[in-house]
C-alpha cells in the first residue's frame, strides 16, 4: 500500500481549496503515476472539500466557489474511479442517502450542492434528479435501502408532493426505516412539521451535519 | 360624479402614490402591491392554470377581478406569460404536458442549451439572433417556431397571427382605476446567459473564460434594453422591471459583481434613465454585501426590490436616501405565517423602511398563499401605513 507524500498531499489540498482546477488535475494524475493509493488521494480531496464548505460557511467563499469545487471534485472522482475499482471496495461509507427535487419543481442548484457536499463527506448519494414523483422516491428507498431521504423544494406549490411522498413511504411501511430531511428556500420548521419530516435546512453545510447526526457520525 | 371620473381619480391617486415613493417623497400612505395573483384564478369559473398563460382574455378577466376585489395600488405584470414570447425575457426551455391536462402549466426545464463555443455567436450576432438559433430547443414541438416568434414580436411583414399588443391590457386596468407597476420583468443579459448555459456551467465559464462572458453581456445590454424600452413606451408606462437574480451574492462573489455584473446593471439603468424610465431592479437573493455598491446608480432612478434574503432594514440604512425600497413578506411567509405575523412584520417595515417615504410594501402571492394573509397585508398598508 502506498501513501501520498506529505508535500504532494499539501500541494493537492491547497490547490483544491484554492480552486486551481488544472493544478489539481495535474497533481492527481501525477500521484497516480507515482503509484499512490487512489483512496488516499480521494481522502485529501474530501478534506479539501470540507474546508471549502467551511469557508462558505464563514462567508469567505460564495456559492459559485462551492460549485467550482464540486466540479473539480467530480473531475477528480472521474480520474480516480477506474483506479479505485482496481483497488476494490474500501471506501469509507458514512451512510446512504436518496436525494431528489420533488415533483412539480425543477430547481437543482441546491440539491446538486448538497449532493456534492454529502459525497465529499463520505455519504453514498443516489440522486433521482428533479421533478421526482413520490413513487420514484419509494422505489429508490426499496432499491437502495438508505438511512436518509432528502427532498429539495424551491416552490411552495411542490409542498403537496413532499407530503404525498411521506404518505407513500408510510403506506409502504418504509417511513420508520429512514430519516427525512427537507432542503431549499421554500421549507421551514412549520412545513417540516406539517409534512412529517425529521429535519429541514437551507444550508448545505448544516445539511451535512444533520445527515451525519442521523447516522451517528457527529 | 360619474363612475369614469371616480376611476380616473383613483388611477391618478394610485399612480401619484407610487411615483412619490419612487421619488423618495412621502405619499399619502405606503403603496401596496401584490407580486402575482396566486390561487385567485380558481375564483373565476372556467379558467384553468393553463389559460392563465395561454389566453390573454382569460388572464385579464382574472386580473381585473383580483384588482377590484383585493385592491392593491397597481398591477404587477398585467400580461400573461405567453408560452412563446416569454422566451425573450426568460430564455428557459419550456414544455407543455402532452396529456391535454389543462390544470398544468408549462414545465420549465434546466438544461445546457448553449455551449461554451456559442459565446462567439452571441458576441457577433446579438441576443435575438441567439434566441432564434436556440428557439427549437427552448420551445420544442412548435412548428415554424422562429417565424411565429418574429410574428409575435412584430418583426415580420407578413404575420400569420397579429403581433403582441398589450396596450389594451393597460387601458382595461386604467378604466377601472389601476396603474400597472410595470409591463413585464426582463431578465438581465447575465441571467439570460446563465439560463442558456445553466448555473454550474456559468460558474466555470466565469472562471475559465471571463472575457467571453463579459463581451457577450456587453453585446446584449443595448439590444435587450432597447426591446424593453420599446415595449414599455408602446404602452406609455413610466417604469421598467429588470430581473437581476443571479447577480446576487447568493450565487456569485462580490468580486465578480464588481468586475462583471455592476457594469451591466449600471449600463441598463442609465439607458433607461435616458429615456426617462424608472427602473425596478428585481433583486432576488442576498444583496446584503452588495448594497454599498448599488449607491453608484443614479439617485431616485431605481426601485430596489428585495426578497427575504436581503435585510430591508439594512437596505434602508445603506441606500434608503438614494432609492425607493420595495419589500415585504414573500412566498414562504405568505403561505405559512398567520395574519397576525404578516401584520406585525409589515408594521415593522412601515415604521422603519417606510420612515420618511421611499418605500413600497410588496408581497409574493403564490398558489399556496393564505387568502387571509393577503387581506391582512393589504389592510395594514391602508390603515397603519398612512403618513
Amino acid at each position: 500500500m502506498y501513501f501520498i507524500g506529505d508535500k504532494m498531499k499539501q500541494q493537492l489540498y491547497n490547490a483544491m481549496v484554492e480552486l486551481e482546477e488544472e493544478k489539481v488535475i495535474t497533481l492527481v494524475k501525477k500521484a497516480l503515476e507515482n503509484g499512490e493509493d487512489p483512496y488516499s488521494i480521494l481522502e485529501v480531496c474530501r478534506k479539501a472539500m470540507s474546508e471549502v464548505g467551511d469557508r462558505f460557511e464563514r462567508g469567505e467563499y460564495f456559492l459559485n466557489e462551492l460549485v467550482i469545487a464540486g466540479e473539480i471534485f467530480k473531475t477528480v472522482s472521474e480520474i480516480l474511479n477506474p483506479e479505485l475499482k482496481k483497488y476494490g471496495k474500501r471506501e469509507r461509507e458514512l451512510g446512504r442517502m436518496v436525494i431528489g427535487t420533488v415533483e412539480g419543481d425543477v430547481h437543482d442548484i441546491g440539491k446538486n450542492i448538497a449532493r456534492t457536499m454529502l459525497e465529499a463527506h463520505g455519504f453514498i448519494v443516489y440522486d433521482l434528479g428533479v421533478d421526482v414523483p413520490p413513487e420514484k422516491f419509494v422505489e429508490a428507498v426499496k432499491k437502495y435501502n438508505p438511512e436518509i431521504v432528502g427532498m429539495s423544494c424551491l416552490i411552495t406549490s411542490a409542498w403537496t408532493s413532499i407530503e404525498e411522498t411521506v404518505k407513500k413511504l408510510e403506506k409502504e411501511k418504509l417511513r420508520d426505516k429512514v430519516r427525512i430531511i427537507l432542503g431549499g428556500a421554500m421549507v421551514n420548521e412549520r412545513i417540516a412539521e406539517k409534512v412529517g419530516a425529521d429535519a429541514w435546512t437551507n444550508d448545505a453545510k448544516k445539511g451535512v451535519d444533520i445527515c451525519k447526526s442521523f447516522v451517528g457520525a457527529e | 360624479m360619474v363612475v369614469e371620473e371616480v376611476f380616473r381619480e383613483l388611477f391618478d391617486e394610485r399612480e401619484k402614490r407610487i411615483r412619490d415613493a419612487i421619488e423618495l417623497r412621502e405619499p399619502d400612505r405606503v403603496p401596496v402591491i401584490c407580486h402575482g395573483i396566486g390561487w385567485y384564478f380558481k375564483m373565476v369559473p372556467g379558467v384553468t392554470a393553463r389559460d392563465m398563460v395561454e389566453s390573454n382574455d382569460k388572464f385579464m378577466k382574472v386580473l381585473l377581478k383580483f384588482m377590484l376585489d383585493i385592491q392593491p395600488d397597481a398591477a404587477w405584470r398585467p400580461v400573461p406569460q405567453d408560452p412563446l414570447a416569454s422566451v425573450v425575457v426568460e430564455p428557459t426551455p419550456m414544455i407543455f404536458p402532452e396529456n391535454g391536462d389543462n390544470s398544468c402549466e408549462p414545465k420549465i426545464i434546466s438544461r445546457e442549451t448553449m455551449k461554451v463555443e456559442d459565446y462567439k455567436f452571441v458576441i457577433e450576432n446579438g441576443y435575438l439572433a441567439t434566441l432564434m438559433k436556440f428557439l427549437p430547443e427552448l420551445r420544442p414541438g412548435i412548428p415554424n417556431v422562429q417565424k411565429k416568434l418574429m410574428d409575435k414580436l412584430g418583426l415580420t411583414s407578413d404575420p400569420e397571427e397579429p403581433p403582441l399588443d398589450f396596450t389594451k391590457n393597460i387601458e382595461m386596468l386604467r378604466q377601472v382605476g389601476f396603474p400597472a407597476y410595470f409591463l413585464f420583468e426582463m431578465l438581465s443579459p447575465f441571467n439570460c446567459l446563465t439560463l442558456l448555459r445553466t448555473y454550474p456551467k456559468m460558474c466555470m465559464d466565469l472562471k475559465r473564460h471571463p472575457d467571453l462572458v463579459k463581451q457577450a453581456i456587453e453585446r446584449m445590454v443595448p439590444e435587450m434594453t432597447s426591446i424593453l424600452i420599446g415595449m414599455t413606451k408602446q404602452c406609455d408606462l413610466p417604469r421598467v422591471c429588470i430581473g437581476v437574480h443571479r447577480e446576487s451574492a447568493t450565487f456569485f462573489s462580490p468580486k465578480i459583481f464588481d468586475e462583471v455584473f455592476f457594469p451591466e446593471i449600471k449600463s441598463m439603468v442609465e439607458l433607461c434613465s435616458k429615456e426617462d424610465l424608472k427602473v425596478i431592479l428585481h433583486c432576488d437573493g442576498n444583496w446584503n454585501p452588495l448594497l454599498e455598491r448599488l449607491t453608484e446608480l443614479p439617485k431616485k432612478r431605481c426601485v430596489i426590490q428585495l426578497d427575504m434574503d436581503t435585510d430591508p432594514f439594512k437596505a434602508k440604512e445603506v441606500i434608503g436616501d438614494r432609492y425607493c425600497i420595495d419589500a415585504g413578506p414573500m412566498e414562504l411567509e405568505m403561505a405559512t405565517w398567520t395574519p397576525e405575523e404578516v401584520e406585525d412584520y409589515c408594521k415593522k417595515l412601515i415604521d422603519i423602511v417606510g420612515d420618511g417615504g421611499g418605500f413600497i410594501l410588496k408581497s409574493e402571492i403564490s398558489r399556496e398563499a393564505k387568502p387571509e394573509n393577503v387581506r391582512a397585508f393589504i389592510n395594514v398598508a391602508k390603515t397603519y401605513g398612512v403618513y
